[in-house]
């Protein structure tokens, strides 16, 4: 059987596969097509493996409905308190003001919005100057492998975000890279082609670019004002720090202040909780249509 | 047809239902240990095919039932991974057995032993219970 009819039929079956999951998680497809797409071109570049029928290789790796049960077993039993999947919580609808305070969500999702201000700088620097260079350098033919050099490195950076998306805020993300279909056989302008071709890195350039004014404004809605809404509650103790680090400052928040300024202080913080969990819920959603791969 | 074959007919159903049953649970209750075990005893960290090709000829299972269990494992700390370029095709991701995974089966086999013994005895001696009914 030749090479392309091979790769057809490999095709074919993930097709198949992203079809069986795809009411499902987009990052639970992505893990599966990899796994499975992986297995396959291992199978068939294995040397002590006598049988080199694709057909053959497919039935015992397993059928695609298959395959997608197993995944789909696992995800549903097992997956959901140790893999950031989250259990849909019964008091959601019953939830008051004051109990977002015991809700480590948006704790984590606080973590996650001071993570974005350096972050969006170390993506946009990467994205904006790393891919200019490879762009331009890329008209002559010697710079051809930067830009590829730098494409695939989007790779790594969304699959960097994307972990960090599921430890901090729990939506489940892919845990591998994206499998850019390449065989050891193509030639190089096949691979070019192979890597430019993939929307998702495309995506991943926009979205690493946009990280930034997004980390900046996600640190003004959501860190600044957890900064002076702690620092109300603390009056106390600011109040001399803030005098002693800048003897100007016209500002006297005394102990007498207290009754207001805690009160002001809490209230504050929970207003801005309540605002991290809805922003970063959106930021989420808007990283799962750009950094996961969508199949085919 | 008559009757009798076609109650032949359904009860082969039902314990084809039954024994499919009972090796699906057996087998999504016992993959993660024989899988920490292979991993437990391996000398390098192993990638996903070199375990599905090493349980090739004694599991009755599809080789692409092990990938979700790996990932799942290793999710939860019991493994570590580490991907890394292979020659012949896309990265291999390798995995070998954590501190944590060895801890586990050391008690995930305890309890398989109780279990196999419970359930050999069990079926190997008449209930005493059983020997009154009549």
């Amino acid at each position: 059987m030749s090479n392309s009819k091979t790769e057809q039929i490999i095709q074919a079956y993930l097709s198949e596969l992203a079809q069986a999951l795809s009411q499902h998680d987009k990052a639970l497809i992505q893990d599966a097509l990899f796994d499975s797409e992986n297995h396959l071109h291992e199978a068939l570049n294995d040397l002590e493996n006598p049988d080199k029928s694709i057909n053959l290789i497919i039935k015992n790796y397993g059928s695609a409905e298959n395959i997608a049960q197993y995944y789909l077993e696992l995800e549903s039993t097992e997956n959901f308190a140790m893999c950031g999947k989250n259990l849909p919580s019964q008091e959601a609808n019953t939830q008051h003001f004051y109990s977002i305070l015991k809700n480590v969500q948006a704790y984590r999702g606080l973590v996650f919005s001071l993570l974005s201000f350096p972050l969006g700088i170390l993506y946009f620097a990467w994205t904006i100057f790393a891919g200019i260079t490879s762009v331009v350098t890329s008209v002559f033919v010697v710079g051809t492998p930067l830009l590829v050099l730098y494409l695939k490195s989007m790779q790594y950076f969304s699959l960097f975000e994307g972990r960090l998306i599921e430890v901090l805020l729990g939506e489940r993300m892919p845990r591998r890279l994206s499998n850019v279909t390449t065989q050891s056989k193509q030639s190089f302008k096949q691979m070019i082609i192979a890597v430019v071709q993939q929307r998702r890195i495309w995506t991943s350039v926009i979205y690493m670019a946009l990280k930034l004014p997004i980390g900046v404004m996600v640190f003004i809605t959501n860190v600044v004002p957890s900064f002076f809404a702690i620092a109300f509650m603390f009056t106390p103790i600011i109040d001399p720090i803030m005098h002693a680090i800048n003897p100007s400052v016209n500002l006297d928040l005394t102990i007498y202040w207290l009754p207001l300024t805690v009160p002001v202080g809490i209230i504050g913080f929970i207003g801005t909780l309540h605002l991290t969990k809805w922003l970063t819920g959106l930021h989420v959603r808007f990283a799962k249509y750009m950094l996961v791969h969508l199949p085919n | 047809m008559n009757n009798a074959d076609i109650d032949v007919f359904v009860s082969k159903e039902s314990v084809e239902l039954q024994v499919k049953k009972l090796k699906k649970e057996l087998s999504s209750g016992t993959s993660a240990l024989v899988l920490l075990n292979i991993l437990n005893n391996a000398e390098e960290p192993l990638y996903g095919y070199q375990i599905a090709k090493s349980l090739e000829h004694v599991s009755s299972e599809k080789q692409g039932a092990i990938y979700p269990v790996l990932r799942n494992m290793a999710a939860k700390g019991l493994l570590e991974s580490n991907m890394l370029p292979s020659e012949s095709g896309p990265p291999r991701k390798y995995f070998n057995i954590s501190p944590l995974g060895q801890a586990v089966l050391k008690e995930w086999i305890a309890i398989w032993e109780q279990t196999q013994s419970f359930v050999n005895q069990s079926i190997s001696n008449k209930p005493s219970g059983a020997k009154n009914v009549k």
